[in-house]
This record gives structure tokens, C-alpha cells and sequence, in this order.
């Protein structure tokens, strides 16, 4: 049995989750990972999303060719591999759409995006795909800031509502060589993501306390007639931006009630702030935008 | 004659395109149950959860929201308003009237008949 510690909860594993960092058995898990029987379908599902269905407190996410996994209770997910799949190919779902799903059926305030800390604070990238969420992460991080999550960012509240971004717990994918790359791959076209150098590092931010969210940035590129810059949302813009930016918002929309969300959102944006983050296209400026988000964010800290 | 203070307004609501409501100082209006209310500092947050719509209030907006917990008239939060804030009594009937309008138009308050 293998353990592991993901984005606040304890994770004993049959499987090994390959890039999740390791954590101590200390105390009773709140997730187990087993291999086992999982049904091709539910017999009545109530939803049903692309590869995915829920009954009541179960999902079930087929992955053609690859595995089946059953997420139940926000407790347990159980793995069946189909014939000839790998466990390492398998185990990159465990790591995201399964534990994200369980996290929504836990009802934790999931969102989709990169989490970068500095100081014990920490700020929430967001944005539609190709947006640039992960490049501006990883860039930061040249910066000085340290990675939290990515992907799956859980943020938890203190009980006197300090929020946290809980560590992903994974070994993040650091993209060192790509950064003084940017320029290059932007002017060829390509997808810079790809081109990127992938390499393992475990965060600092693992240890002592996760960090506080100062504000979450939603990424978008300019072009007319949004201008570069940074500019704060609106109440219920930011609201509307919490509910797009969560972690597969239409299961978490079916999974919880909109009283529940409005509360969660609304106890986020008590102490941290909202804002849109418009950069340039062109790559070649990306220094000046992270030098003027690190300045933004340095104004929000008390 | 009374003083009548008639104002209609288009009614924004999938379906009740192009009805118009005539409001007047008399008429009651009463929260949408199905309007999800936060406040956030000092303003306030709702969610208009058939429309998926989301909105704010001020400060002032939020006061009249917390009014009409119970089913009142335009009048009966004109007058409390004006009790309340320094404000003038032609101001605050225009800005009470504009803003229950908006409430209406975007289905967060109803009238009743």
C-alpha cells in the first residue's frame, strides 16, 4: 500500500500514481485507491457527460482502451484496467479527472487553473485552454515563486475564512528550458506546451502551511477591444468567472446546489480579490506582463 | 386627485418578452424565491438561478433587498428609505422606483397584481 497526500486528503494506493509526491501513513486515509470489478455502465444513471455518468453518490469514468474508474463517495475510487493498459498511463487519471471528481462529490471548492505561492501567499491562475495559464505559472516561477497546484487547484477556508490554496501534492512539471524559448516558439506558431521540456521537482510549498490566496487572475489574450492590463471584476463577474473557472463546472453544477456555490464564491472573494489579466499575444512581452502581475499582486498584500 | 407615480417596464423574462408592468407606489412587490443572496462587504451578490444570471447591489440595494424579506409596497420603502438615508423625498421616490425597476426587469423582485 502506498501513500500519498493530494490536495489536502490522505490517499492510500494500491496503484502507484506516478509524479504524486509521497506522504507519511499518519492516520486514517480519506481516500482509498484499490484495484477491482468496475461496470461498463450504471444501471440509472442520472447525468451522463462525456465519458463519464453518475448515480447518486457514484461516477463512473471510462477511458477507451485505457481503464474504468469507479468514484464513490468521495472516498474511494476503484480501478479497473482494460486488457493490456498500463498503470502509469492509468494513474494520470487517478491524479486528475478522478480526484477532481471526488473533490466536487466532497464538495470542495475545485478550480481549473495553476496556483503559485511566494512569501505564504499565493495567487490562482486561470483561463480557457491555451490561454497561457501554465506558461504564465511556470514563468513566475523563474521569478522566484514557487508551484502549489496545477490543474487542480482545492481552496480551503480557515474557520475564520482565510482562504488556502491546498498543495496538488503532485511533483510538478516544471518547464525549465522553455521560458527563453517563448520567443522563438510564439514566432514559429507552435504550440509552445508542447515543446516544452518536462522534468520533475518537488515543491517547497509541501511543507508547513498551505499558502493564503491573495486574488485569482483570469488569463485571456488581448486583441480588440480588450487592451493588455490588469483590471479588477466586478461582483458578479467574478462570480460568473468562479463558476466557469471551476474544475468541470457542469458536474460540480449537478453535484451541489446554487446556494452552495454562491456561498462558497462569495466566501473567496471576502478576502481575495478578482481580477482579469489581459496579455499581450506575442510572447516577446510576456516578460513585462509578469513583471507587472508580480507588482499587482505585491499592491494586494498587506 | 392623488399624486400617481406610473411607470412601466419592459419585463426582460424568457417568455414575457414585450409585457410590460405598470408599477405604481401602491403596488406590492415581493423577492423571487428562487433568487440566491449573498452579502460581500458592503455591498451585496445574488444569483437569479433560472436565468444563470448574476448581479450586485450597493449599499442602499442591499438595504431595500433586506426590506423586502417581507412582501411591501413602493411606498412603504420609499418611506423608510427616506427615514433612513439623507436624501430628499423626490430623489429618493426616483431612485427607489429606477432601481425596483431594474429588480423587476431582471425577474429578481416580482409584482403582484
Amino acid at each position: 500500500m502506498r501513500h500519498y497526500r493530494f490536495s489536502g486528503l490522505l490517499v492510500t494506493s494500491e496503484m502507484e500514481l506516478t509524479g504524486a509526491l509521497a506522504g507519511a501513513p499518519d492516520g486514517a486515509p480519506d481516500v482509498a485507491i484499490r484495484f477491482g470489478e468496475v461496470p461498463r455502465a450504471l444501471p440509472n444513471p442520472s447525468e451522463t457527460g462525456p465519458a463519464w455518468a453518475r448515480e447518486g453518490d457514484t461516477i463512473l469514468l471510462c477511458v477507451p482502451n485505457l481503464a474504468r474508474f469507479l468514484i464513490s463517495d468521495g472516498n474511494a475510487i476503484t480501478v479497473a484496467l482494460e486488457d493490456g493498459a498500463s498503470a502509469r498511463d492509468a494513474s494520470g487519471f487517478v491524479l486528475g479527472s478522478s480526484l477532481g471528481m471526488l473533490l466536487h462529490q466532497r464538495g470542495a471548492f475545485v478550480l481549473h487553473g495553476s496556483a503559485v505561492a511566494m512569501n505564504g501567499r499565493a495567487i490562482i491562475v486561470c483561463g480557457r485552454s491555451g490561454a497561457g495559464k501554465s506558461t504564465t505559472a511556470a514563468a513566475l516561477c523563474q521569478k522566484g515563486c514557487s508551484f502549489v497546484a496545477d490543474d487542480v487547484c482545492v481552496v480551503s477556508l480557515d474557520a475564520d475564512g482565510t482562504p488556502r490554496v491546498l498543495p496538488d501534492g503532485r511533483q510538478l512539471k516544471l518547464w525549465q528550458q522553455s521560458i527563453d524559448q517563448l520567443d522563438l516558439e510564439a514566432r514559429r506558431g507552435g504550440v509552445v506546451r508542447e515543446a516544452f521540456d518536462k522534468y520533475f521537482v518537488a515543491p517547497d510549498t509541501m511543507a508547513g502551511e498551505p499558502p493564503v490566496l491573495d486574488a485569482i487572475y483570469q488569463l485571456r489574450k488581448s486583441r480588440p477591444p480588450f487592451e493588455d492590463g490588469i483590471e479588477p471584476l466586478a461582483p458578479p463577474d467574478a462570480l460568473r468567472m468562479l463558476q466557469a473557472e471551476a474544475y468541470r463546472p457542469m458536474l460540480r453544477q449537478r453535484l451541489s446546489t446554487p446556494q452552495h456555490r454562491v456561498a462558497q464564491s462569495v466566501a473567496l472573494l471576502r478576502h481575495a480579490g478578482a481580477y482579469m489579466l489581459t496579455r499581450p499575444l506575442d510572447f516577446a512581452r510576456l516578460d513585462a506582463t509578469l513583471d507587472g502581475l508580480l507588482e499587482h499582486w505585491r499592491g494586494l498584500r498587506p | 386627485m392623488p399624486r400617481a407615480c406610473e411607470r412601466s417596464f419592459p419585463l426582460l423574462r424568457a417568455g414575457a418578452l414585450g409585457v410590460t408592468v405598470t408599477m405604481t407606489l401602491d403596488t406590492v412587490l415581493r423577492r423571487d424565491p428562487d433568487i440566491v443572496y449573498a452579502p460581500l462587504g458592503d455591498d451585496g451578490v445574488m444569483l437569479n438561478i433560472d436565468a444563470g444570471s448574476y448581479h450586485s447591489l450597493n449599499q442602499v440595494g442591499v438595504r431595500i433587498w433586506d426590506l423586502l424579506e417581507t412582501p411591501r409596497t413602493a411606498r412603504a420603502l420609499r418611506d423608510q428609505l427616506l427615514a433612513e438615508f439623507e436624501v430628499g423625498e423626490s430623489d429618493c421616490e426616483a431612485a427607489t422606483l429606477d432601481f425596483l425597476g431594474k429588480l423587476l426587469e431582471r425577474g429578481l423582485i416580482h409584482a403582484e397584481a
